[in-house]
């Protein structure tokens, strides 16, 4: 299997001294489907980040062979599409078509394949007529769904989401979670949400202050109690 | 929440909201210049240019008192400006009082010059509330954009238009947080107190949600520049908008 993303020895400290990550090593494959779980404050945030070069410390992160450096970062950026927690923060542009397009203009398509991308994302994710909608005008799980989009229609080869189903009622969780099983690239979920990971992950990382604690198959870390219970998670 | 009050009329699908946005902003800008530049003793070009607004009102099916509600927003203002203009300029003295040593003359030229403000912006300010209630703020926004208004004002209007709203949210979220722990308003010191904190935490938040945004535009390939797509089409009836208002307004300088 093809190593999409390599992390070797990764630590992180932030400009006001609290440690956020420290000595991380993890191997990703292609296609596998990741979630990152941990007590709040354990860094998976943070662990996120470095995976598109929003922060870049000492250690290196590796996405498809190619380091993370100022240098890649446009190439790094289209491979890895990051979905941050808050739907208002992903959604910056006024209405729901440019917020979609936004990714796609950058990566310097022109413009009727910027359209047939917009399309084609608004319509995975269910919202093809909201197209002329409002970003504060929509619900959250509505923000929720337009916020996939604008990373879909980047057609990345890495989905990295951040609490995908927080504050999600139960229905808009459930579609949410169908929709991630539809989706055949490599996924890396940092999430509270178990049933989600177990219904969608086929493996698990176990984070808790700043570090790697385990990382294995969903069903080894799930049989595993005394794990879980120790950082919190049972 | 749904704030609905800056694009309260945008969405309705007259003749007047059917125009290319290009054309109507140039249209309206054009309408605004001959305003502008009309000379204060043609009472007859005013009341024409009013009437020619009134009917593009009742064509455009936006209703009067909103429209007229939002102008009492921005007359004040002009008056409080305009009203000692008769005052300062020069020129035939109408009156003149004294007040102890202080001199205080009334001239015709100033009363023209006060006239010659206050209809000219109430006309000018029917044209803008006009052309902002029948174009959606975002057609708006892009319209200036294809009119070469510098990047930089599109992006904050359009950062402001998108986030003011959720401030709002925010600011009223921890207005009924704070009701909801205090028992009773106070009044005097305390209470400024208390809003410069609500005040203060909000600038923190708001602060700290551009950091976000930011991260979350290079996480799609921001470098500086917000480009969009061109959606507009200009077809002949905006032509025709064009020409016929631009027609009537000519016409008006020959009355």
């Amino acid at each position: 299997m093809q190593k999409i993303i390599e992390i070797k020895n990764l630590s992180y400290i932030y400009p006001d001294g609290t440690v956020a990550l420290k000595d991380i090593n993890l191997d990703i494959f292609k296609g596998d489907s990741i979630g990152m779980i941990g007590p709040n404050g354990a860094g998976k945030t943070t662990l996120l980040l470095h995976l598109n070069g929003i922060l870049i410390s000492n250690g290196s992160v590796k996405v498809c062979e190619l380091p993370v450096n100022e240098r890649n970062l446009d190439k790094i950026r289209q491979r890895v599409g990051l979905v941050f927690q808050d739907p208002d923060d992903q959604l910056f542009m006024p209405t729901v078509f440019d917020d979609v397009a936004f990714g796609p203009i950058n990566m310097g398509l022109d413009s009727d394949r910027v359209r047939i991308k917009v399309d084609s994302a608004l319509k995975f994710v269910d919202m093809e007529d909201y197209k002329d909608r409002i970003g504060h005008h929509l619900s959250f799980g509505e923000k929720k769904r337009v916020s996939l989009a604008t990373i879909m229609s980047m057609e990345p080869d890495i989905l990295v989401l951040d609490e995908p189903t927080g504050n999600l009622d139960l229905k808009h969780r459930k579609e949410f979670i169908n929709l991630l099983k539809d989706m055949n690239i490599t996924k890396i979920i940092a999430t509270h949400d178990m049933n989600m990971v177990l219904s969608i992950c086929s493996k698990v990382a176990i984070m808790d202050q700043g570090k790697l604690i385990a990382f294995d198959t969903t069903e080894k870390i799930f049989g595993n109690k005394e794990l879980l219970a120790a950082h919190g998670l049972d | 929440m749904q704030h609905l009050y800056i694009d309260r009329y945008a969405g309705l699908d007259s003749f007047i909201h059917k125009i290319d946005p290009r054309i109507k902003v140039i249209t309206f800008f054009i309408f605004i210049l001959y305003i502008v530049l009309t000379n204060p003793f043609s009472y007859l070009s005013f009341l024409l240019y009013g009437l020619v607004i009134l009917f593009l009102i009742a064509i455009s099916r936006i209703p009067f008192p909103f429209i007229f509600k939002k102008t009492l927003a921005v007359i004040p203002f002009v008056v409080l400006i305009a009203v000692f203009v008769p005052f300062i300029k020069r020129g035939e003295v109408l009156a003149s009082y004294t007040l102890g040593s202080l001199r205080i003359e009334f001239t015709r030229e100033g009363i023209v010059l006060f006239w010659a403000i206050v209809i000219k912006s109430y006309l000018s300010i029917l044209c803008m509330i006009l052309l902002t209630s029948s174009i959606k703020f975002t057609s708006l926004l892009k319209s200036l954009e294809k009119l070469k208004i510098p990047k930089l004002f599109i992006m904050i209007a359009s950062f402001m238009y998108r986030y003011s709203f959720l401030i709002i949210d925010e600011a009223q979220r921890m207005q009924r947080a704070k009701k909801s722990r205090a028992f009773k308003n106070k009044k005097g010191l305390s209470a400024v107190k208390m809003l410069s904190n609500i005040v203060g935490v909000l600038f923190i938040r708001s602060y700290e949600r551009a950091e976000r945004v930011y991260l979350a535009m290079c996480a799609r390939g921001f470098q500086g520049e917000i480009k969009t797509l061109d959606t507009f089409s200009i077809v002949p009836r905006d032509i025709m908008f064009l020409v016929s208002i631009f027609a009537t307004l000519l016409l008006i300088q020959f009355v």
